[in-house]
């Protein structure tokens, strides 16, 4: 008979906020001197926020109510008058429903991806419909009027450029990945070149070459406009930064996992497609998620070669004379679209990164 | 023996690997020859000059500000130079700045009281999670609208003055004095340098332990006063001023420059936080437990214990970071600074070279990231655990 072996459980101690207060915050003097400075700090930008931005605050009318405020508040009247160019450009104002419609299902198709049952395929088969009706809602066609892309702007055209590059990106980073870690030597050295050398330069001179040199590597003729431009040097660049992130994990998947897979006689691609790559990009989801994080936020460059994503159409908005004055709530304003979608992404990939490391142990 | 019929075997490995080469090799080098021969028919066809030649032919640009003296006679090659070396002050300057506000930030994460942690937190997340460009747009925004016109300029002590074009203050003018307050300065900085590795031979061979700290200071304090004294203790400083239609004297930053180094700093100070807190925490407490148990103080535990290993973590990453703020700093054109990309990018427009530079440009950062790599390298060689 064997004894039984009791395993000593430990249950971390759940404070609640004041027992907290108290032990991390008020024990001894010296932590509760600096508590109370920052505690005078955080009320006080509190309170400033709080008069500024609502107590005060204009929230509808025009500038000229906005004028007699004389900056002891905030203007957001700015943002009833700018709001809808801001989001999505100069897109024709009866047509407007179809970036509104867009940017609904692709907020909707977020909150959907926490829903843990559509994990994996079904969540990728979902995105798919996403992006391809996101694309018919602002282009046009099949029943709707063709809207040009240079009349999209703002938030639309950033989800645009992200995302549509990011796609292609993918795909093209899995491959660089295999080809810097495979052992033809010239295959190698193409990848490794084309990763490096991306990663050396600068996201703004791709831009500037997608926009200055681009229209000479085609022939006369061939014109590429501008949206699409952005989004090849976009998907290029990004190529480079997801490759490295796959690389890691093909390296980090334990050796024997390859060696199993060539023992049962598999060719190299059934090998990468049904045991390597299945297994590896799962370890680095969270790497990959803040490709797409540092994407979203560079797509805010793409003002230097003249695309109306939202900085740029924030930029716009304040150039108008009457409303000049009032600059840092349209910068908050866009401030706050931005940080929302980059939190949501990031404590996305929290989440993911709990749920794989909680599946990982098994024993 | 005649032809080996297995090398022209299509299921044969060897055979598939050079395939696949050249295949891959084939496709790569004839996409190139396209673009290339389609670039010489345009070039061509539009009669835009070729070559590197342009280099020597005078720029006729002016450049906001210059670390080195600059006429828009000269060449623009020596345009490139003056944008590299703006380049890389912004770089420096940033490099130094987001370490300080990174460290502190990554130890407040780590604070164990909730207000300061907490805070912390907060402005990591916050400003990571905001696009670079639009804080160095906001930061600009805000130093250009919230001070006064440069002839107006707000002056809160006598000699510092704020203005929508940048801050001021005194310089001091050269004199023996100075010369001799740099002279000892750097004396001070090579005694406390000598000192502290004769220090540590001494500590290493009989483990006695001799000052190092408070002698350092001294000499770093004391040289630059003995040496200014040599050099006849009088110093005159040039205060900035203004006068009819210019700020004159002093030092100045203009507010490009100091919009670009305070946002880009702070952005990539949030990395560096990051870096730091996961390097600390990278080290088990147990080492701490251990190195209370053998009698060090708390000052040591840090210094000898944690920090050593930390840093093994630290370094790689807080390398890669440095290297993003020099790329990052070409956002500079955002704010109007005239930066190594911006003024490439108007070399471009103006003589319609575009290949050539892009081509400059991209040599110039490749460099750089080179040369950070190469580093990166030699340290993780020294810094890797010896494994048996």
């Amino acid at each position: 008979m064997t004894s039984p072996v009791y395993k000593p459980v430990y249950k971390p101690v759940k404070l609640n906020l004041w027992q907290r207060l108290r032990s991390q915050a008020f024990n001894g003097w010296g932590n509760s001197l600096i508590s109370l400075v920052f505690l005078a700090i955080i009320a006080y930008l509190c309170w400033i926020i709080l008069d500024w931005g609502v107590l005060k605050a204009v929230f509808i009318g025009e500038s000229a109510d906005c004028k007699a405020l004389e900056n002891r508040g905030a203007c957001w009247a700015l943002i009833q008058r700018w709001g809808v160019f801001i989001i999505f450009g100069q897109f024709p104002r009866d047509e407007i429903w179809r970036p509104q419609l867009g940017l609904a299902i692709f907020v909707a198709a977020m909150f959907f991806s926490l829903y843990r049952r559509l994990w994996w395929w079904k969540l990728g088969v979902l995105w798919g419909i996403v992006l391809v009706v996101y694309i018919w809602l602002l282009m046009g066609g099949l029943g709707l009027t063709p809207v040009e892309s240079d009349k999209w702007g703002g938030l639309s055209l950033t989800i645009v450029v992200a995302f549509y590059s990011l796609i292609p990106a993918f795909f093209l980073g899995i491959l660089l990945a295999l080809g810097r870690v495979s052992n033809l030597p010239a295959i190698k050295a193409i990848c490794v070149g084309f990763i490096e050398l991306v990663r050396g330069v600068p996201l703004i001179s791709v831009l500037f070459m997608a926009s200055v040199m681009v229209p000479l590597f085609f022939p006369e003729g061939v014109g590429v406009n501008k949206l699409t431009r952005t989004i090849i040097a976009f998907t290029l660049f990004e190529a480079a930064y997801m490759a490295e992130s796959v690389r890691a994990g093909l390296l980090a998947l334990p050796k024997g996992q390859y060696e199993a897979a060539e023992a049962l006689g598999l060719g190299y691609w059934t090998r990468t497609s049904k045991i390597i790559l299945p297994q590896s990009l799962k370890m680095v989801v969270p790497p990959l998620v803040n490709n797409v994080i540092s994407t979203f936020k560079d797509t805010s460059l793409v003002l230097v070669i003249g695309l109306y994503d939202l900085l740029s159409t924030a930029k716009v908005a304040i150039r108008d004379v009457l409303w000049a004055d009032y600059y840092l709530e349209v910068f908050i304003f866009i401030g706050v679209i931005y940080f929302m979608f980059c939190l949501f992404m990031s404590r996305y990939s929290q989440m993911i990164e709990r749920i794989l490391n909680a599946n990982q142990k098994r024993s | 023996m005649g032809l080996d019929p297995s090398k022209f075997n299509v299921n044969d490995r060897k055979f598939r690997a050079v395939m696949a080469q050249v295949i891959t090799l084939l496709v790569v080098v004839g996409f190139a020859a396209y673009l290339v021969h389609n670039t010489l028919v345009n070039l061509e066809a539009k009669h835009i000059q070729t070559g590197f030649s342009y280099l020597s032919d005078a720029s006729g640009i002016s450049i906001g500000e210059s670390l080195i003296p600059y006429e828009s006679s000269y060449s623009w090659g020596y345009v490139v130079l003056v944008g590299s070396l703006n380049t890389l002050q912004v770089a420096i300057t940033s490099i130094i700045l987001c370490t300080i506000f990174g460290v502190i930030l990554g130890l407040g994460r780590l604070s164990t009281n909730f207000f300061v942690a907490r805070s912390s937190t907060a402005i990591v997340e916050g400003l990571r999670n905001l696009p670079l460009a639009l804080q160095l747009i906001v930061w600009y925004a805000v130093l250009g609208n919230a001070l006064p016109d440069w002839s107006a300029a707000w002056q809160p002590i006598h000699g510092l003055l704020l203005s929508k074009g940048g801050i001021s203050f005194p310089s001091p003018v050269a004199s023996t004095a100075l010369v001799g307050l740099w002279i000892g300065l750097a004396t001070a900085i090579l005694v406390s340098i000598v000192w502290w590795r004769i220090a540590k031979g001494i500590h290493r061979q009989t483990s006695r332990e001799l000052p190092v700290f408070w002698p350092s200071l001294a000499a770093l304090i004391l040289l630059p006063l003995i040496g200014k004294a040599f050099g006849g203790w009088q110093m005159d400083w040039s205060f900035p001023t203004v006068t009819e239609g210019s700020l004159e004297g002093g030092f100045g930053l203009s507010s490009e420059l100091l919009a670009l180094t305070i946002g880009l700093s702070i952005y990539t100070a949030t990395y560096v936080a990051e870096v730091v807190r996961a390097g600390i925490q990278s080290v088990s407490f147990g080492q701490t437990e251990a190195a209370r148990a053998l009698g060090l103080s708390k000052g040591k535990i840090v210094r000898l214990v944690v920090l050593p290993q930390a840093m093994r973590v630290i370094i790689p990453p807080t390398l890669n970071q440095y290297l993003n703020v020099t790329k990052n700093s070409s956002l500079a054109y955002l704010v109007g600074y005239p930066d190594l990309v911006s003024l490439v990018y108007t070399g471009i427009n103006q003589t319609g070279q575009a290949i050539e530079g892009i081509a400059v440009m991209m040599a110039i950062f490749l460099t750089i990231s080179l040369v950070v790599s190469l580093l990166l390298n030699w340290l993780n060689a020294r810094s890797q655990l010896v494994s048996r």
